[in-house]
């Protein structure tokens, strides 16, 4: 199991927070599980970059934090993707679509 | 953007509250993941383990979380200013001579500012002032009552007895009888004025009416006369020997219409009330028939449409109601301090002078930054070198500024608040409202607002400078770290020159002030007032001129036997101000003189032995006896200026002459029996006026309230003999504080002397700190320099010439900012003009002691370094390298 998973490259956590976000506020464990479990474990956030990503996020404005009550009643630190997050998700998305197809193309050629 | 900003401010202000949010974040992270591992059956012990390993570094991840959070920029400075302390910290000798010079420069600053926020800046404490007017030539009851009705463009108009002799009331009951000044005014004067009492109310409009006896007593009164006490309120207050209840005390700040003013009461309880609300339109009695008034103007409405509207309402009573007692124009004035021109000028002149002052502050302080700098020349070389820009180098160095300013401007703030008290102490009392100075919002602000500009000032040039350093050439030029020297040099040149040049201006305005001091106390003053006792005694309104007469006479009789006493006499004014223009209506033999030939003329009455006691001289003929009576033809002393103007190069003895009033006794023919030399008593300053001296039983109208006594030996040890003595005669006099003649004197030059030596005092400060200035260049230079003085020396250079060389260096610098100074001199103290006396603003000798002065201290400034110099060795300067 340990082998299939690999390292995020650069600047991708950004967009699968913001993704995650799109669907539902969520507070930061439940992103990284949500990230894992949609990735089928192959991808693994770690906590060490997790939290950078979401207060630097927060801090561009592209998600908001409230404090909210989690599953089981504690509370928790629940981030909601703001309007501007919104649209940079699109961009985001939209740049790494190119990117991963320019990619693919490089890679499949002979 | 705006959220970065909120974000950045919420993690600085509320830094302990993100750091707790944040921990609680994590915590509940790492719950959630233990609580995952022990339903995936992991016992809670082992689940724990793996969690915790899965975290990593907690404080690690924590730190990476406040990276993010960019508290940097602020955090930056934080560490710059650290970083600049402990720059300081390491060069004590440096920072406490900047930070003591700095502080000296900035204390004065404020501390003169304080004084010029509470006697000139400071609003005079009434509702919304820009709108008060008043009229300073008043006007006749009626006419106000006209104008009031007639104009549009006042809200409200209240009246008041102008500040005179009318005004003045004797105070009795208990303690000593004292004549003060009264405040009469309407009603309406306070509701206008907008300042409510401190304690109790204000009178009504029917209590105008009913010339109801209650008075607002001063802040000053109630301290002296209730003792500040609150229940002030309800007790009497005799006044004119009539009793006034008290209903209100006024706050210390209000001082209207005079700052001697002791009390307010009804209008209509002035005992000339009647005389003058009744408007004898066909007797011209001028001056005392007119009032003062102010006025509040209406919301928009201008000085100028106040002025028009005024001026037409008062030729339109011209033409439809004539009356002689009316000025041809009405003044319409705003309302402000009352403050004496020489006074005004003299607080701008010191204030001049603290900015001089803090200017050299500055300039040596940059001049200190620059030496330092040179010094860490190689430190900002490999900064540079290392990556660090330009602006981060000029950041940091002008942080360093600011951390010095900031600490001046503290230890300056310190100095104020004892500079202010020593002011207060030491001034003349004539400055209205300056007790009131002190370190309040404003000055604080101003202090702040100086020290911004000193880091400015002295920490931009520097760092400038500095941070153009080349790296290379720095850094080859091994460990001296002579960093961009020439620029250094030329700066510092530069710095000492505008210091001297500053210098140069205060002292000669201080020497010009110095000498004015000096020629007026060397003046002569026509008599001899050491060991002269004077008391002034006067007599409440209504007592008879007989009881007044008869008091004179035995005060004179009693104090004659007092053992020990030389002289005793008596006068009418003894210190008056300078006299009005008069003249005699008729000389013997000598056409008559018209109006327009007027000059300064006194009458004076004297009794006793008046010219003994004061040791005037007597320059021809005889003085006054018992034999000149009342029923012989009248005689009269009079003195050189009025001999000069009416019998010059004759003998005025038994010339004959007629006063200017036929109505008086002055219809006799008077003949001159004797001639003294001029006195100046009514000041040092004052020219020669022409005297009269009537003899009291020839001149029988006249009371002589002013008392002068000749003693032997230390006249204060009989003050108190001489007050109880009088006191004991009639018990109901007032009696005025014994003083010296010399005392009196003195009072009188005491503005003078004051504001002499405070310039002394500055320019003295700034004349230190121009030589330190200027030791600290040529000794800077002078160790730049021991390489070359070493080859030179090697060479055959004599000692001697090495120290001329130094000297002629600093000379030099001395020497271009004596010129500039001069040129400055030159110009300013034009301005000191009014305050001059006895030398004129270009004074030859002022200016060359001043350039001797600079000279001599230049000289003793470079010596120091120059002997160094002179010491080098050069077989040591020259391995040095």
């Amino acid at each position: 199991m340990a082998d299939e998973r690999i390292d995020l490259p650069q600047g991708t956590l950004d967009l699968l927070i913001l993704k995650t976000l799109a669907l539902q506020p969520q507070h930061g464990w439940a992103i990284s599980e949500r990230i894992q479990q949609i990735s089928s474990d192959v991808l693994q956030v770690q906590q060490g970059s997790l939290y950078p990503a979401l207060h630097r996020l927060e801090r561009r404005g592209w998600i908001k934090a409230r404090w909210g009550v989690s599953e089981n009643n504690r509370r928790a630190r629940y981030y909601a993707l703001t309007p501007a997050g919104r649209k940079q998700l699109g961009t985001e998305t939209g740049a790494w679509r190119k990117l991963s197809a320019a990619v693919a193309q490089v890679l499949d050629m002979g | 953007m705006r959220s970065d900003l909120l974000y950045r401010l919420r993690a600085l202000v509320r830094r302990n509250t993100v750091e707790v949010e944040l921990d609680e974040e994590l915590r509940f992270h790492f719950d959630e993941q233990v609580e995952k591992y022990v339903q995936a059956g992991l016992s809670l012990g082992e689940a724990t383990r793996r969690a915790r390993l899965n975290f990593g570094g907690l404080e690690q991840l924590k730190e990476e979380c406040r990276d993010v959070r960019g508290v940097s920029v602020v955090e930056s400075i934080a560490q710059d200013a650290r970083y600049a302390c402990r720059t300081l910290r390491k060069s004590p000798a440096f920072s406490v001579i900047a930070a003591l010079t700095l502080a000296l420069g900035i204390g004065a600053n404020t501390a003169i500012f304080s004084v010029i926020e509470a006697v000139m800046l400071r609003p005079l404490g009434y509702k919304d002032p820009g709108r008060l007017v008043h009229f300073p030539d008043g006007a006749t009851y009626t006419d106000f009552e006209r104008w009031k009705s007639q104009s549009q463009v006042f809200e409200d108009m209240a009246i008041y007895f102008r500040n005179s002799g009318r005004s003045r009331v004797t105070l009795t009951g208990a303690g000593e009888p004292e004549s003060v000044q009264g405040g009469f005014v309407s009603a309406n004067f306070f509701p206008l004025m907008g300042v409510p009492p401190a304690l109790g109310r204000w009178f009504t409009p029917i209590e105008e009416k009913r010339r109801e006896r209650i008075v607002v007593l001063s802040d000053g009164l109630w301290k002296r006369r209730f003792g500040a006490s609150s229940d002030a309120v309800g007790k009497a207050l005799q006044i004119d020997g009539m009793s006034f209840q008290v209903i209100g005390v006024m706050p210390a700040i209000f001082q209207f219409p005079a700052r001697n003013v002791q009390f307010w009461t009804p209008i209509t309880t002035n005992r000339y009330w009647g005389e003058v609300v009744s408007s004898d339109v066909n007797h011209d009695r001028g001056f005392w028939v007119r009032w003062e008034a102010v006025g509040r103007l209406r919301q928009g409405v201008t000085l100028v449409q106040a002025q028009a509207e005024m001026t037409a309402i008062n030729s339109r009573l011209e033409r439809e109601a004539p009356d002689p007692n009316r000025l041809s124009s009405i003044q319409v004035v705003p309302l402000r301090v009352d403050l004496n021109g020489n006074t005004r000028l003299a607080i701008y002149v010191l204030f001049a002078a603290v900015c001089c002052i803090l200017l050299i502050a500055c300039s040596n302080v940059a001049n200190l930054v620059l030496a330092r700098g040179a010094a860490r020349g190689r430190e900002m070389a490999v900064r540079t070198a290392l990556g660090a820009g330009r602006s981060r180098l000029i950041r940091q160095l002008f942080t360093e500024s600011a951390v010095l300013a900031l600490f001046s401007g503290c230890l300056g703030l310190g100095l104020a608040a004892f500079g202010i008290r020593a002011l207060i102490a030491y001034a003349p009392p004539d400055i209205s409202r300056l007790e009131q100075a002190g370190i309040d919002l404003g000055v604080l602000g101003f202090a702040v607002a100086v020290s911004a500009l000193a880091a400015i000032v002295f920490g931009l040039a520097p760092a400038w400078t500095l941070s153009r350093s080349d790296p290379n050439e720095s850094l080859k030029s091994g460990t001296r770290g002579a960093t961009g020297a020439a620029g250094i040099v030329r700066m510092r040149g530069l710095l000492v020159v505008l210091e001297f040049a500053l210098s140069v201006t205060l002292l000669t305005g201080a020497g010009l002030l110095v000498r004015s001091l000096i020629a007026l106390e060397a003046v002569d003053l026509g008599f001899r007032p050491e060991h002269v006792l004077t008391m002034q005694i006067t007599l409440p309104a209504g007592a008879s001129e007989a009881r007044g007469h008869e008091l004179d006479e035995l005060t004179l009789a009693r104090v004659r036997s007092i053992p020990n006493v030389q002289a005793v006499g008596a006068i009418n004014g003894l210190f008056e101000g300078q006299p009005g223009d008069f003249g005699v209506r008729i000389v013997e033999g000598r056409a008559p003189e018209g109006q327009t030939g007027w000059a300064p003329l006194k009458w004076n009455t004297v009794r006793g032995d008046y010219f003994q006691a004061m040791g005037a001289r007597l320059l021809r003929g005889r003085l006054f006896t018992e034999q000149d009576g009342g029923d012989v033809p009248p005689v009269a002393v009079v003195d050189e200026a009025m001999a000069r103007r009416y019998w010059p190069h004759e003998d005025p003895i038994g010339k004959r002459f007629k006063g200017f009033d036929k109505r008086g006794h002055n219809d006799d023919w008077s003949t001159v029996i004797g001639v003294v030399e001029g006195m100046r008593r009514h000041g040092r300053e004052q020219k020669l006026a022409a005297h009269v001296y009537e003899w009291y039983q020839q001149a029988p109208d006249l009371r002589t309230p002013d008392l002068v006594v000749r003693t032997a030996g230390d006249p204060k040890v009989f003050a108190a003999t001489l007050h109880n003595l009088v006191r004991g005669l009639d018990a109901t006099a007032i009696l005025s504080p014994v003083t010296t003649v010399e005392q009196q004197l003195s009072d009188q030059i005491a503005p003078r002397r004051f504001q002499t030596w405070l310039l002394s005092l500055f320019s003295l400060i700034a004349l230190v700190l121009a030589s330190v200035g200027i030791y600290g260049v040529m000794h800077y230079s002078v160790a730049q320099r021991t390489h070359e003085v070493g080859i030179r020396m090697a060479l055959g250079a004599r000692p001697a010439s090495v120290v001329r060389m130094v000297i002629g260096q600093g000379l030099l610098l001395a020497a271009i900012g004596l010129g500039a100074g001069l040129v400055g001199a030159w110009w300013l103290t034009r301005l000191l003009s009014s305050l001059l006396f006895g030398v004129t603003a270009s004074d030859p000798v002022t200016f060359a002691a001043v350039s001797i002065l600079l000279v001599v201290v230049a000289i003793l400034a470079s010596s120091i370094p120059a002997w160094r110099a002179a010491r080098v060795d050069p077989i040591a300067a020259l391995r040095c390298e």
